[in-house]
């Protein structure tokens, strides 16, 4: 039972009319690790996460997959009522901009004291001597004047605190967090990462974590899935990934930031931008930005294709340009269209 | 003129200083004090920063949000007015310039700022904006601005026809080629480069950083380039100042910088940066946030965050002290080293 993962995606689409924003994405997470979703603006992670919360209005959006589960929980299968008692619950969620998730008018106090009363029918003096622990939780100095003001007197990682003692004010199994540390400066990113890192251990909650920033994936997280133009195109434990990357996009990601700790000659780039959900290229999408294009490449679609050791690529130049058990007639005929 | 924190730097560079700040001050005065009793404070923003860029060099300019980098730089370009010091380019007091010579000046100096998204006229076509400051300067035939319009084009990498196009059409890549070519549109030489790519997707990210070392390797440009990044940072510059609370506490040399960093912020700071290593955790190595510039604490402006805190820095500004090959750092551990500053209290 030890195997059994807390959160299990599979094969995840959310369209808004012709538009597919997420296509295919399965992923698994266990209980008590972190998963690091990486990708660049525009590729469907954040938009992944919110499904996945099942956050999205399902007038506007269609939202379909072989599996969301959470634990035993099938929550697809929830009413709005059930899930909403999830939420909050179970999983909970942090966000790049902590002003804009709180509320201006309540002392942050009267914010934590809410989803306490919500979640756990608490009397309100009761709620409030918890609230004041959970800030002192989040390691915020002078807690207790703290819980009696308004965010719009607080920095930004004093903020980003009260925001992870909100959502983890129930105890969640679950934390999605959506580049919680992207809007702060260096100093405090390294302060809030390790106060998460400490509470995760504390509580045995999983981690969805949802960054742009390739470093803070490599320290935090267990296993991490690349997305590209709205689909997963490499996935793997995180000392794979970054000892070998087998997609050409994962290495061009690592190769365009410089080390802070060594000298580079030149930055590698990665020709062009990416297409648009409408403009995505037939075949494999990164291909007409790939160094290693082949016109095989431009035919196929490729599928996640197992390299061993839990790592996957969606790419066909480690196979000889060609999908693994198929014979040479495809990959043939591909290199003649 | 006496020695100062960064005066001596050049020495390294064997060039004669292009950009030279000395003593440079900005209070803004915030709140209108009155009715409700609220009174006026000062925020401190810059406090007395000197440094020197020679011509032709990188001198980078890194520290957090509310540090007062980016008021050096608007400083430095005269886009607002100090409250105190001096900047002379290629030995020109710029403060000491009426408008009408200002306004000639500016035609050597500009600006490449982060949002590529606000800083366009979304009314305007791409042409337009790249050649604006040549009608603004009167410059040019019609026949040598569509000549020079296509040579920044290429300069920049973007097709020619995007000339026709709107800002909204563009991606933030190729936004922010668009502010480069109009920054190099006249005779600049000297480029402040605000946050510059910090607003764009790495892999876009990564474009603009070489598009900007080329274009400086082929013109001759200086830049002061201004970075919360360490990475782009240590990629890019020649020396690096670093800035905390309004005052610059070191400056060196990259590979000094990174290879022996003296002040503990520059410490702290080059240790809190994830390394894309699996299972290397980053440092939180100074703990709280940064004080407030309306107050900033007395004695060393760092000493409220400070592993190392002793009870001179409690009450003594230190002094810049110089460790050898254009190696300055501002702190009381390096007292055995000798003062270069006049920037202790009486």
């Amino acid at each position: 039972m030890g195997d059994q993962p807390l959160l299990s995606i599979r094969d995840l689409t959310v369209a808004k009319g012709r538009l597919r924003l997420v296509e295919g994405v399965s992923l698994d997470l266990m209980a008590g690790k972190t998963h690091g979703l990486v990708g660049e603006s525009g590729s469907g992670k954040s938009v992944t996460a919110m499904a996945a919360m099942r956050l999205y209005d399902s007038r506007q959006f269609d939202i379909t997959a072989q599996r969301l589960t959470l634990g035993d929980r099938d929550l697809l299968s929830l009413s709005e009522g059930e899930m909403r008692r999830i939420r909050g619950a179970q999983i909970s969620m942090i966000f790049q901009e902590p002003m804009s998730a709180l509320n201006p008018v309540l002392t942050v106090g009267e914010q934590i004291i809410e989803t306490l009363c919500i979640h756990q029918n608490l009397s309100r003096r009761a709620a409030r001597k918890q609230a004041l622990d959970m800030l002192e939780w989040v390691r915020i100095p002078a807690a207790r004047q703290r819980l009696d003001e308004y965010p719009h007197l607080m920095s930004g990682g004093m903020r980003q605190r009260v925001m992870i003692a909100i959502a983890l004010a129930c105890r969640p199994k679950l934390l999605i967090a959506d580049e919680p540390t992207t809007a702060l400066d260096v100093t405090i990113q390294a302060q809030i990462l390790e106060l998460l890192h400490d509470l995760q251990a504390e509580l045995g909650m999983s981690i969805l974590l949802i960054t742009h920033d390739l470093g803070v994936v490599a320290g935090y997280a267990d296993h991490v899935s690349v997305m590209y133009a709205g689909r997963i195109v490499e996935t793997a434990p995180v000392a794979g990934i970054y000892a070998g990357p087998r997609h050409p996009y994962t290495e061009g990601l690592m190769a365009s930031h410089p080390p802070v700790d060594a000298d580079v000659d030149e930055l590698r780039t990665i020709a062009g931008t990416v297409p648009q959900p409408d403009r995505r290229p037939p075949g494999c999408r990164f291909a007409p930005r790939c160094g290693y294009s082949r016109p095989a490449c431009e035919a196929l679609d490729p599928p996640l294709i197992d390299f061993g050791g839990g790592q996957a690529a969606a790419c066909i130049r480690h196979t000889d340009y060609r999908l693994p058990g198929q014979g040479h007639t495809l990959a043939a005929e591909m290199d003649h269209v | 003129m006496s020695d100062t924190l960064t005066d001596r730097p050049l020495a390294t560079t064997q060039e004669p200083a292009f950009v030279r700040v000395h003593g440079l001050t900005k209070h803004f005065h915030v709140g209108r004090g009155g009715l409700f009793g609220g009174g006026q404070k000062t925020v401190r923003a810059v406090d007395g920063v000197c440094f020197a860029i020679g011509k032709g060099e990188t001198l980078a300019l890194v520290g957090e949000s509310g540090c007062g980098k980016t008021t050096v730089g608007r400083l430095v370009l005269r886009l607002i007015e100090p409250t105190d010091g001096t900047v002379a380019i290629d030995n020109c007091d710029i403060g000491a310039l009426d408008d009408e010579a200002m306004r000639a000046f500016r035609r050597r100096i500009q600006i490449v700022i982060q949002d590529p998204f606000g800083s366009l006229n979304p009314r305007m076509v791409v042409g337009s904006i790249i050649l604006e400051p040549l009608d603004v300067h009167g410059v040019g035939t019609p026949a040598e601005r569509r000549a020079r319009l296509a040579e920044l084009l290429d300069l920049v990498g973007l097709p020619r026809d995007f000339a026709g196009r709107f800002p909204h059409e563009l991606s933030g890549g190729q936004r922010q080629r668009v502010g480069i070519a109009r920054a190099l549109a006249l005779e600049t030489d000297f480029l402040v480069c605000d946050e510059a790519v910090s607003a764009l997707d790495v892999s876009v990210q990564a474009q603009i950083v070489n598009l900007l070392q080329s274009i400086k390797k082929k013109r001759r440009l200086t830049y002061l380039f201004i970075s919360h990044d360490l990475a782009i940072v240590r990629h890019v510059s020649d020396r690096i100042a670093v800035m905390y609370l309004g005052q610059i506490v070191e400056i060196a040399p990259k590979k000094t910088l990174f290879d022996a960093p003296a002040h503990p912020y520059t410490q702290a700071l080059l240790e809190a940066v994830p390394r894309a290593r699996a299972g290397e955790r980053p440092v939180a190595a100074i703990a709280g946030d940064v004080p407030s510039p309306v107050a900033p604490p007395p004695g060393c402006r760092f000493h409220t965050r400070c592993p190392h805190v002793m009870d001179i820095c409690r009450q003594q500004d230190p002094a810049a002290r110089d460790l050898g090959g254009g190696h300055y750092a501002a702190c009381h551990l390096l007292a055995d080293k000798p003062v270069v500053d006049q920037r202790m209290p009486e």
